[in-house]
């Protein structure tokens, strides 16, 4: 069965949880005070999809404005990026429009993009209306997922998605390996079989 | 409950027991501070005739008792102040409406340093906004960016708010650290530039397999450039400050090929996803002494730094590594 190695970016206003939510996924961690990041941090993880797997490999970026010209370095060749906003915070929404924006014209064509609403534990200080989010979401067409890196809630669904829809997007390359390029690249390797590709969910 | 048992010496909260020191260090050390108090009480005569005395001395570690009085004299702290007018730092606590970064601000106030027995309560987290908001008010241009407060944070550990503010106002100024935080962080893509060419230059065979990965310096040394070595264990941290404060930012670049030299063995078969693993587990394990005596080792002139400057400035691209 194939697997297909592909980067992944992740971007947003400062402290939404950006990291958390790559390390709860990665990890299953969540530190309540996780430092705010000035490096780069990259973690990686195999998921299965009923198709095949994956290889995420995750960047994770300082989210002020002014890094924004060094997390262009990183979704450049990036195959997925995953938009995070924080659901108590009004500003941070509005940067998810911007980031939607700069993606489609700066990053690789079939980019796929899904936006997560974090912090849902903290549902009594939403300043999102949720229908207003997911109604924007969808005329981009883009998956919205609510997510909370402290509870879990949501994460795991989310980067599944993010998984198949990589897969999707990208499967017409699996077996050119050869002139992909090196962080994006696309291998194809013997693995047991495990699943028939045409099953539906059921996978971890 | 024994509090002090779970605190380190610097104010961290760990779990792991420092050291304690032989009687043949504490005399060791002892001496060492007499030196110390002698130049600091004859200052202007050291600094302006025996300046490679307190070079050669501030490379074997300022001792932590005399850190924050020896970083005011040798950033001249307290000429910046001076040179201002008087009360300034109260006046722009006192301004009234907040500088716009003030939210990006308050973001980083609980994450910046939160195993740190100052920053993890109001106390320190108060005097961190204090901080960064005058200085918001003070270089309006440069406002408030990602890095700075741990840069503040390292400052504080040390001195008192005011003094804090002018040794970072000494920092941002005598050492150009104002372009590595200024809109376009043009200062930190000449850092990388500078760092890839000297490590090609100074570590040809690691150079080599960085580039057959593409592993460029903004991956992994984003935070080296613009916090001062932040993250690096605080002794080491610590120490790359002292030499920092005296000589200026050409120390950020011999740290840079010691940390490669130093563990040249280490980096011998790198595939891309474990490179960025075996940096940062470098980093956090990061011997002081082993790190300068590396640092220390590498011939590296103003001239050449001078020269590689010059190319940045003339590069098109220049976010871009060639490599």
């Amino acid at each position: 069965m194939a697997t297909m190695e592909c980067k992944i970016v992740t971007l947003g206003e400062g402290r939404v949880g950006k990291t958390s939510l790559a390390l709860k996924y990665v990890k299953n961690e969540f530190h309540k005070d996780e430092i705010s990041t000035v490096n780069a941090n990259y973690l990686t993880k195999l998921v299965q999809i009923p198709q095949g797997s994956v290889q995420l490999n995750i960047w994770d970026t300082a989210g002020q404005e002014r890094f924004r010209a060094i997390a262009s370095n990183y979704y450049r060749q990036a195959k997925g990026a995953l938009i995070v906003y924080d659901i108590t915070d009004r500003k941070s929404f509005d940067k998810v429009v911007s980031w939607i924006k700069e993606l489609k014209s700066q990053a690789e064509k079939n980019i796929v993009i899904v936006v997560a609403g974090n912090k849902c534990d903290m549902e009594k200080e939403r300043q999102i209306n949720r229908p207003e989010a997911l109604e924007f979401c969808r005329k981009m067409q883009i998956r919205h997922f609510d997510t909370s890196a402290k509870s879990g809630n949501g994460v795991e669904e989310m980067f599944m998605e993010l998984a198949s829809q990589i897969f999707e997007a990208n499967k017409g390359e699996l077996g050119q390996s050869g002139r992909n390029s090196r962080r994006g690249k696309i291998t194809v390797e013997k693995t047991k079989h495990r699943e028939n590709s045409g099953k539906k969910g059921g996978c971890c | 409950m024994n509090l002090s048992s779970s605190i380190d010496k610097y104010g961290f909260l760990s779990s792991i027991e420092t050291s304690t020191e032989t009687p043949h260090s504490s005399l060791k050390l002892n001496a060492r501070i007499e030196k110390w108090l002698v130049m600091i009480e004859n200052w202007s005569y050291y600094s302006k005739h025996k300046h490679n005395l307190i070079k050669s001395r501030v490379r074997k570690g300022i001792p932590d008792m005399l850190r924050s009085r020896v970083w005011v004299l040798i950033t001249r702290g307290l000429d910046v102040k001076s040179s201002y007018t008087r009360h300034l730092y109260f006046r722009l606590c006192n301004q009234e409406d907040d500088p716009e970064c003030i939210s990006i601000i308050e973001k980083d106030l609980n994450r910046t340093y939160p195993n740190h027995e100052l920053f993890n309560c109001n106390l320190g987290q108060d005097s961190l906004r204090n901080i960064l908001r005058a200085y918001a008010f003070f270089d309006p241009e440069v406002g408030y960016c990602q890095g700075m407060a741990y840069i503040v944070g390292i400052i504080r550990m040390y001195m008192d708010e005011e003094s804090s503010f002018w040794l970072l106002v000494a920092i941002m100024n005598h050492y150009d650290m104002r372009s590595m935080f200024k809109d376009g962080l043009d200062k930190v893509y000449q850092c990388f530039y500078k760092a890839n060419s000297l490590l090609k230059i100074y570590e040809p065979s690691i150079w080599n397999k960085l580039k057959d990965i593409n592993f460029t310096p903004q991956i992994y040394s984003t935070q080296w450039f613009m916090t001062i070595y932040s993250n690096f264990p605080i002794e080491t941290r610590l120490r790359i400050w002292d030499c920092f404060l005296c000589e200026g930012p050409k120390i950020l670049f011999r740290v840079f090929i010691g940390f490669f030299r130093m563990n040249r063995k280490l980096f011998k078969s790198l595939t891309f996803e474990n490179t960025l693993k075996i940096i940062r587990k470098i980093e956090n394990e990061c011997n002081q002494d082993e790190l300068l005596d590396a640092a220390f080792s590498i011939n590296l002139s103003k001239k050449k730094l001078a020269q590689l400057e010059k190319e940045y400035a003339y590069k098109p691209r220049k976010e871009m590594i060639t490599w």
